[in-house]
């Protein structure tokens, strides 16, 4: 368990990572908080010829308010979502309030433990692409918008678009993730996220967000979210089962609903965790506890 | 002997005294194999089979020998004069042909089975040049069955007594149960190592040695034609022992040829990967099980038959778990009659050995199932059940009417009914019942469950202890025992210093040096407290009586028999089934306790890994052999998170009468009824009565369960 031989760099601005990038290609990697790279090279599982650390860049690990978005730099440790705070275009930092402010910390609860909350980024968690991991589970979910950089140039890929199967995305050997800009969803949605896990801390067996939106004049559901982890190879949303809401006033039955056409909707693969029919069960109960969750009603 | 200590009305022994070992653990002074190096060392990677069965047709390591700073690399012939590794404990003829060679030659048998080495100046460089050793194996079907009829079948043990036959014949009732637990084991958060240092003066010193240094020692001495005084153990910190960690593999062999032959020290250290598929396995045993009982449900005749899953080889423990498995199977209760055939079987797995409560935690698991599956037959309360089974102790010293690791069964001591109504007491069993069921009533699912079982500690034959005053007015205690970071330290400098009305902090225990004295049995089966204990109570007071420096020897061929009960309530999550244990009891008595807390700190970190055998840890394999759970993503050891608070009733009712002091071990109740106890729990919780008859009770089996 020591890694295969590499090359190690260390720019300390943008440019010179991108320019990093540039040069070595798909021969390089990334690294961040190195909580899941490091193991998987120990493991010899990826074998980087050149790793591009961004330690030491700055300008990576702010968060900031702006156009009804926070951006998420990509080396925001994990534990910062915990108490996540916004820099206003007025310049002050301030404690995110709303739906992402309360929704962020109770999924960052759920990145690993502290000491990996302490080191690992959410850029580094979003680049990865575990299936399972919550950060691309909520990406996925509202819609996040990446910003991706290279040398002389950027562009933003949509979630949709950006998880392309395990641990792969649709990020460039030449580009860096640089931030994420997550919806601050305003007080007419209600959001929730539920996990499973075999222990404190593991990745999900199956998790589940849920985000709906509100008729302020009927409570009916206008528009609705779920995203779920750990049934396919990238976070997968689920469009029958938040049809089955929109229109309807939430509740205990209408998400009983929802879950079962969400346990349907899935068509996970077995592993060591959980056999497929496993995965569909947790399906239909952490999709209903998500939606009870964000209702503000026990699960 | 008599009672020590008199004098001064306060007795150090069953004092709760702070740790000796802890300060240079706590100020960073720890010392484990990885932290020690010598000059010129170089680093040994083994090449292992990645196929679980074959014909190993060849190992090239023309490409690894040309690696960068690679010193040697070796195949089976370079040491094909190296016997296979003996057994250490409870041999049988019949299992020696499937001893383990330090490196495999014509076949491989399981994932992980290492088949060449190489040598290099430093670590990173020796995993390198090991990706480049070629290995030609001709793949054959993987055994993974037991009980299937392809496994090897080299032995099975059998023994009986009563009438078991007539016994079923007049039964009023037969209970029968199919019940297995699955393959796990210890996993110290140390993994294993060795360096061996060649010494100018033609002495190999290994460092990293653990558990039986002397046994150990002399073995690799015989193995490599040395002069049993021509390796010497050197045992430094140890971070966790479990039965696993310290029995003699073929990396040891491997390491100290290596030494010998380059005339370097050489370096090992085991990385998680290869611990979790080339370290001993445990547990993995499956029965079938049948009880005739009267009207009364009380157990008139045991039968039983077990498949005992051994993996690829018999390594040092022989068949150790198996017989323990048959000995200890009856537990605490008087069942007259008794028959049991224990099937020891060979499959393409990593080899099996001992783990903490070998063979009473798999067969307290099946034996308490069977006695709750008695109780829902007979409509009676689990504990009532268990009170109508349990050993009078007026019928105490018990012989069990078997024999285990060659001394015959007697249970030394105990008073089992007062054990259990002190649980039922503590635990307010009625109240909680129907606390219990008014949560069940209004929708949650919980449920109590309670396991009882006999342990066995003190393990003979002898022990040596040599004690004398320093001229600093400390005392030194030498002994061949070991310390597997159990308290070992701290509980022999009590007894001496108690002995000798001295503080226990002047009192310097010295362990694991195998030059320092002649022989010396190590630290296993819960034995050290009272065979190490014994001997030192021994020479401390012939030192007190002639002031000069002592010797002492404690001899016995018998075991003591510490016993226990287990209490657990659980909460099942009916939307995933997943189990949570919200309180664990154990009532367990180790006749005297010499130091409370260091039996509450066993006992707590044996019910830990209890419910990881329990709930959570799986060496699991797909269908052709390959380990599946090779990390700790996979496999599951619980955290804190996992851990309910622990709530010990240390009991000394029933000290030993075979030695002075009254001592039973204390280090593996903690352990052993947790299957037990969370399994009726969980079929407690969820209206099952019996549900749970397989270990792991995953989440996902207990969701099965909820929607069958």
């Amino acid at each position: 368990m020591k890694p295969a031989r590499f090359a190690y760099v260390a720019p300390d601005s943008i440019e010179d990572v991108l320019d990093a990038l540039d040069r070595f290609g798909d021969e390089a990697k990334v690294l961040s908080g190195g909580q899941s790279l490091v193991p998987m090279m120990n493991f010899r599982l990826a074998r980087p010829e050149v790793i591009v650390d961004i330690g030491r860049v700055g300008g990576l690990d702010g968060m900031s308010v702006v156009n009804g978005s926070l951006t998420v730099g990509a080396r925001v440790i994990h534990a910062r979502l915990e108490a996540p705070t916004g820099a206003m275009p007025d310049g002050r930092t301030e404690p995110l309030g709303g739906v992402l402010g309360s929704l962020l910390p109770e999924v960052a609860r759920f990145v690993g433990h502290l000491p990996i909350r302490a080191r690992g980024t959410f850029g580094g968690s979003i680049a990865h692409a575990d299936p399972a991991a919550e950060w691309c589970i909520l990406a996925r979910t509202l819609d996040a918008e990446m910003v991706a950089l290279r040398r002389g140039g950027e562009r933003v890929i949509a979630a949709a678009d950006f998880f392309e199967t395990v641990f792969t995305t649709a990020l460039e050997p030449e580009e860096l993730l640089a931030a994420v800009h997550l919806p601050i969803l305003g007080d007419d949605w209600r959001a929730g996220f539920c996990e499973f896990s075999r222990r404190a801390g593991d990745f999900a067996v199956v998790a589940a967000m849920t985000a709906v939106r509100l008729d302020p004049a009927t409570g009916a559901i206008s528009e609705a979210r779920i995203g779920v982890g750990g049934v396919a190879g990238v976070p997968v949303r689920l469009p029958a089962a938040e049809a089955t809401l929109v229109g309807e006033v939430p509740g205990a039955e209408v998400h009983a609903a929802a879950a079962e056409v969400a346990a349907g909707e899935v068509d996970p693969a077995g592993d060591l965790h959980g056999s497929a029919a496993y995965r569909r069960d947790l399906v239909r109960a952490m999709v209903a506890r998500a939606l009870a969750q964000g209702a503000g009603a026990p699960g | 002997m008599g009672e020590p200590d008199g004098a001064r009305g306060r007795s150090l022994i069953g004092e709760s005294v702070l740790r000796l070992e802890d300060r240079p653990l706590l100020v960073g002074e720890g010392r484990f194999l990885a932290d020690i190096s010598f000059d010129g060392e170089v680093h040994l990677r083994v090449v292992r089979s990645d196929v679980a069965h074959g014909v190993l047709r060849g190992v090239d390591l023309d490409d690894a020998r040309a690696g960068e700073g690679v010193v040697a690399a070796w195949s089976a012939e370079e040491v094909a004069h190296v016997p296979a590794i003996e057994f250490r404990m409870t041999g049988f003829d019949e299992l020696r042909p499937y001893c383990q060679r330090i490196l495999a030659s014509e076949y491989v048998r399981y994932v992980g089975d290492p088949v060449a080495v190489v040598i290099a100046e430093d670590p990173y460089l020796a995993e390198d040049a090991a990706e480049l050793a070629f290995v030609d194996i001709e793949p054959l079907d993987a055994v993974l069955e037991a009980s299937s009829p392809e496994s090897v079948a080299p032995l099975t043990l059998e023994t009986s007594y009563g009438d078991t036959d007539a016994a079923f014949e007049a039964a009023h009732r037969v209970v029968e149960l199919h019940a297995a637990v699955g393959r796990h084991s210890g996993v110290p958060l140390e993994t294993r190592g060795l360096l061996a240092f060649p010494r100018p003066d033609g002495v190999l010193e290994l460092h990293g040695i653990a558990k039986v240094p002397h046994y150990n020692c002399a073995t690799i001495a015989a193995m490599l034609d040395l002069q049993p005084g021509q390796v010497v153990g050197r045992e430094g910190h140890v971070g966790g022992g479990f039965g696993i960690r310290g029995e003699l593999y073929p990396e040891d062999v491997l390491v100290t040829y290596a030494a010998l032959r380059l005339q370097r020290p050489v370096k090992w250290v085991e990385d998680r990967r290869e611990h979790l598929v080339a370290a001993n396995h445990s547990r993995e045993q499956s029965y079938r099980v049948r009880a005739a009982v009267d009207e009364r449900g009380v157990v008139q005749a045991l039968d039983a038959e077990f498949f005992h899953d051994q993996g690829g080889y018999v390594r040092t423990h022989g068949a150790t778990v198996p017989n323990l498995s048959v000995a200890l199977l009856p537990g605490p209760y008087l069942i007259p009659s008794y028959r049991v055939r224990g099937n020891i079987r060979l499959t393409n797995k990593t080899p099996a050995g001992t783990y903490r409560s070998p063979g009473r935690f798999e067969s307290t698991f099946v034996r308490e199932r069977l006695l709750d599956r008695v109780a829902t037959e007979l409509d009676l309360e689990p504990v009532e059940v268990r009170r109508r089974n349990l050993i009078p102790t007026e019928a105490m010293p018990f012989d069990r009417g078997v024999s285990t690791l060659g001394t015959p069964l007697v249970y030394d001591s105990g008073d089992y009914h007062r054990l259990l109504e002190r649980l039922v007491d503590h635990i307010g069993y009625v109240a909680l019942r129907e606390s219990l069921a008014q949560r069940r009533r209004q929708g949650e699912m919980v449920g109590l469950g309670i396991g009882m079982f006999v342990e066995k500690s003190g393990l003979g034959p002898f022990d040596d202890v040599r004690v004398r005053r320093l001229d600093d007015g400390g005392v030194e205690v030498v002994t061949g025992a070991a310390s597997v970071g159990q308290g070992m330290e701290t509980a022999i400098a009590q007894i001496c210093a108690d002995v000798l009305g001295v503080d226990y902090t002047d009192v310097s225990v010295r362990h694991g040096q195998t030059d320092m004295i002649g022989r010396g049995m190590g630290a296993f089966a819960s034995r050290v407290t009272v065979m190490t204990g014994v001997a030192v109570y021994m020479a401390a007071s012939e030192l007190a009586a002639t002031g000069e420096p002592a010797e002492a020897t404690f001899n016995t061929d018998h075991m003591t028999y510490p016993y226990g009960a287990h209490a657990a309530v659980v909460r099942v999550d009916a939307g995933t089934g997943g189990v949570t244990v919200e309180r664990f009891v154990v009532a367990y008595d180790v006749g005297r306790a010499v130091n409370p807390m260091l039996v509450e700190g066993q006992i707590i970190g044996g019910v830990a890994q209890g419910i990881g055998g329990t709930l959570l840890e799986l060496f699991s394999y797909d269908p052709d052999g390959q380990p599946l759970a090779t990390s700790f993503m996979d496999y599951l050891m619980p955290t804190v998170a996992e851990q309910p608070h622990v709530e010990v009733l240390l009991s000394e009712d029933a000290p030993s009468p075979l030695n002075p002091l009254g001592l039973k071990g204390a280090g593996e109740g903690g352990t052993t009824a947790c299957g037990a106890a969370i399994a009726s729990a969980i079929d407690d919780a969820i209206g099952r009565p019996g549900a749970v008859t397989t270990l792991p009770a995953t989440p996902e089996l207990v969701r099965s369960l909820l929607r069958n």
